[in-house]
């Protein structure tokens, strides 16, 4: 009993962490273009394919089959900037969040019609033989995908606070009028903000793409699952943002353990609306005297 | 009723339909897309008029769906009652959705219903006791209204499609009805400035909840029609596929229009099959569809066709010459007030009607707002609240009409406690309040901005909206009394179908002296009316104060322009940093050195 608990809690931190990088690509792109962007769960789906693809056509290995998914979604992402979000700059949040719910619709149709919606299995190096820690066993792919997992949220970490292009990124989410009078090209890092998300979601994508397949449909939850993660996080903290990717991880794992693996999505919703009635900003907040 | 008939008409065409259009496949694809007019309709309600942005709603569509075809297999009960049935279900599922997401506001909230539509869709995929899961419910039987062996000589297509032409339109008719009365204009309050709405008495939760209700029922309706002519429901029907669908729809038909969702429904339900590339491509073609109609038909087909008609309208007027304005003829705003019957305040007057403040203090984290603060206001005095910016004045206006809590203290009003009710209940004491910066219904017309603030005093109950009843009339009739003298007071009439956001700055700050009028409240707080004013709308704005006091009222004004307080209060009472530090008549006021000292910075003396 235990030791089916203590596997659970850690097979979901593991995967927990890769729903935070889902979750910072949102979250980025939130902060500075203040837009939801809802095709994110279609970039995600096609970092997976773009790393089927390579590995397929190019013959290379799965490791820099992850590298180009990113930088091919990167620039699809761009693509969905410039059809669907920067044409209506000015008009309502709302309206902006419909117009790439429409991009999301369309990706993934175009998914079903291209690739046909069998699921494809990306092949990967890693020996079936798992690690032995005590007590619970970690598959080598699980601990792969977390240690990418956490790179990816340092080296973003990283990015914003030591490269120029990071601290102009802060400049705008801060106060977007400053910034722009101090010469900030805000066209540009909306750009740049788009490339740097999609490229974040294509990560998640290829990393969990290559643990459950690879098919069009396969980014509604992850989006989903980020906005929670959003919004637990407490909107802007990458910190709070891991924190919950790790508990909403353990949570699906104990479910999936516990009660079935049938109620498991059910979990990560249930989390984010008692999250959105409980504590509305956000869990990193927590601990700070209430206004 | 040339409108009238022009609808039958238009109806009647519709309904004939069946008669142009042979192909099975047509007609399948027109009846669905009147089935969708429905759910559209219902998410109009929600999105369009009451302006929520609940993203989740179209799923209510499938719910009603899974309860009526339950209803008719699992409880026998026939299908024109079952339909009904699962959309009272359908009804009593969105409240209870709604209710927790509408602690929520903008975006959150929206992400708020998806997260519970989610849940919905999990629970019949997973559910399969009940909804058998993914396989879905076989073998729903179709809805007949006729006796058994009749046909009518038509199929039961054509019956069907009979039968939606005219509860659609007897559900715009209703619709319409609704929209008219206080109950739609709370709604567009809503969605046009909450604050402001709930200052002139509307309960916003009250009213969005009847939006995401009533708006479940009728996409419970479509719901229902639709699993019973299709024959089956599966988890499908709860999708995401159907939430862009009903968007495009209302956004393509015009959000927040009567017919638009109609409209939308007809062409946008219709054109994606039409295309007959439907099989394949069909997500492609609608979001393709939803982002065009998006970036280039932002006010849907409703708004092209409005635009048309007033270029049209003004090419034909353009050779008569340039329209005289009108103008009402200026008599002084002071000679109303003995006549003026309409706006007089809706409770009798109680010798004990004093605005009590008693050792009010507000701490906002560390940093003390209002440090017990205390004063009355007796009935029909005016009294002015000075004190330099920050002092808090506006921070206690927000405490006494409910928008804050007070840390400590509390405020009272005759014998009724103030303190702890929400703004549209202190609206309904008889307390109203304008704000700092200028605070209206932008997009409503003068009069409409006015004739929703009659809503503390005039609101009849649904079945006198829908049945329109003589006490209804009679009680539109006294709001449109009411919303003539509030133009006249405050020298609007000529601008009275004008845009308020089309006003200038001083017909602005008169408009929303109208709309605080027209709630016909005892007790008026006003913050900062003369602000930006000329001076000669100032004086205006004093003589109508002065006025109004006449009638009744009781006016608590915070103001910088120490002329007009001078010249208009009986007493006043001074904030600094939170503090009460003087109070009595202004001649007093100005010689007191502490005051002087708050204002300049420096003692008496010393300067």
């Amino acid at each position: 009993m235990i030791e089916l608990a203590l596997q659970q809690v850690v097979n979901g931190l593991l995967v927990g962490a890769i729903y935070a990088v889902m979750a910072l690509g949102l979250m980025v792109i939130l902060g500075i273009l203040g837009v939801i962007n809802m095709a994110q769960g279609e970039l995600y789906m096609l970092g997976g394919y773009f790393s089927y693809f390579a590995i397929a056509l190019l013959g290379v290995d799965y490791f820099t089959s992850i590298a180009i998914a990113m930088l091919l979604t990167a620039a699809c992402g761009v693509v969905v900037e410039r059809l669907a979000v920067r044409p209506l700059r000015g008009r309502p949040f709302f309206t902006v969040f419909l117009s790439t719910f429409a991009a999301s619709m369309m990706l993934q149709d175009l998914a079903q019609i291209f690739w046909t919606p069998d699921p494809r299995e990306i092949p990967t190096p890693f020996a079936p033989v798992p690690i032995v820690l005590g007590p619970v066993f970690v598959t080598r792919q699980r601990l792969f995908l977390f240690l990418v997992a956490l790179v990816m949220v340092v080296a973003f970490t990283a990015f914003l606070r030591w490269t120029r292009a990071g601290m102009a990124i802060r400049a705008l989410a801060r106060d977007r009028d400053a910034a722009l009078l101090m010469g900030i090209n805000a066209e540009r890092m909306h750009m740049l903000t788009f490339a740097l998300g999609s490229a974040l979601a294509a990560a998640a994508g290829a990393l969990l793409g290559a643990m459950f397949n690879v098919y069009p449909t396969m980014g509604e939850l992850p989006l989903l699952k980020g906005f929670a993660l959003v919004i637990m996080g407490g909107m802007g903290s990458v910190g709070g943002v891991f924190l919950s990717g790790l508990i909403l991880g353990v949570a699906e794992g104990l479910t999936a353990g516990f009660l079935s693996t049938r109620w498991v999505d059910v979990v990560a919703f249930g989390t984010l609306i008692v999250v959105l009635l409980i504590r509305p900003e956000g869990l990193s907040g927590w601990g700070r005297p209430r206004a | 009723m040339p409108r009238r008939a022009a609808w039958l008409v238009a109806g009647a065409l519709v309904a004939a339909l069946p008669t142009v259009i042979v192909s099975p496949y047509a007609r399948h694809v027109v009846i669905t897309a009147l089935i969708f007019a429905f759910v559209a309709l219902g998410l109009n309600m929600i999105f369009g008029y009451a302006g929520q942005h609940a993203f989740g709603h179209p799923v209510f569509f499938g719910v009603g769906a899974y309860g009526s075809a339950l209803l008719a297999l699992e409880a026998g009960w026939p299908v024109a009652l079952a339909i009904a049935g699962g959309a009272v279900l359908t009804a009593l599922v969105a409240a209870a959705v709604g209710y927790p997401c509408f602690r929520l506001r903008g975006i959150y909230f929206g992400v708020a219903t998806f997260a519970f539509a989610r849940v919905i869709y999990l629970v019949a995929q997973n559910w399969v006791g009940l909804t058998r899961g993914p396989m879905g419910i076989p073998a729903v039987p179709p809805l007949e209204v006729l006796p058994a062996g009749w046909t009518g000589g038509v199929t039961l297509e054509t019956r069907l499609h009979v039968i939606l032409v005219v509860l659609l339109g007897a559900t715009l008719f209703l619709l319409s009805r609704v929209i008219a009365s206080p109950i739609g204009r709370a709604w567009i309050a809503i969605r046009e400035n909450e604050s402001l709405a709930a200052s002139v008495g509307i309960r916003p939760l009250r009213y969005k909840m009847a939006a995401f209700a009533g708006g479940g029922l009728l996409a419970g309706i479509g719901g229902g029609l639709y699993a019973h002519y299709i024959g089956f429901v599966s988890p499908t029907e709860l999708g995401f596929h159907y939430i862009g669908v009903v968007f495009i729809m209302i956004i393509g038909g015009g959000t927040g229009t009567l017919v638009g969702p109609v409209l939308g429904a007809l062409v946008f339900g219709v054109l994606p099959e039409v295309l007959r590339m439907a099989e394949s491509a069909r997500n492609t073609l609608l979001g393709g569809i939803l982002l065009l109609s998006i970036a280039f038909l932002p006010e849907g087909l409703v708004g092209v066709w409005a635009r048309a008609r007033r270029l049209i309208d003004t090419r034909r007027r353009a050779p008569a010459g340039a329209r005289p304005e009108v103008r009402e003829p200026s008599a002084s705003a002071v000679a109303v007030p003995p006549a003026a019957r309409g706006l007089t305040p809706r409770h009798p007057a109680a010798a004990d009607d004093r605005l009590e403040v008693r050792a009010v203090t507000k701490r906002f984290g560390g940093l003390t707002v209002l440090n017990d603060v205390t004063f009355a206001v007796r009935e029909r005095e005016i009294v002015g609240l000075i004190g330099p910016n920050g002092a808090g004045k506006t921070t206690l206006f927000n405490i006494i009409t409910g928008f804050l809590p007070p840390t400590a203290g509390e405020v009272a009003y005759g014998r009724q406690r103030v303190s702890g009710r929400p703004p549209a209940a202190v609206a309904a004491l008889g307390i109203t309040r304008t704000f700092q910066i200028t605070s209206l219904f932008p997009e409503l017309s003068v009069e409409d901005n006015i004739r929703t603030a009659a809503h503390t005093w005039a609101r009849p109950n649904l079945a006198d909206v829908l049945s329109r009843s003589r006490r209804y009339r009679a009680t539109e009739r006294a709001i449109d009394d009411a919303v003539e003298e509030a133009l006249a007071l405050t020298r609007l009439t000529a601008e009275r179908g004008a845009p308020a956001r089309a006003l200038s700055y001083g017909g602005q700050r008169g408009l929303e002296m109208a709309v605080a009028l027209a709630t016909r409240s005892r007790l008026l707080l006003l913050d900062e009316p003369a602000a930006g004013l000329n001076a000669e709308e100032t004086e205006r704005l004093r003589e109508l104060i002065v006025a109004l006091r006449a009638t009744g009222l009781t006016v608590l004004v915070i103001e910088h322009d120490m002329r007009l307080v001078m010249g208009l209060c009986d007493r006043v009472v001074v904030l600094n940093h939170g503090e009460k530090i003087a109070e009595g008549p202004p001649r007093e006021i100005v010689a007191n050195p502490q005051v002087v000292e708050a204002y300049l910075g420096t003692t008496a003396d010393h300067a």
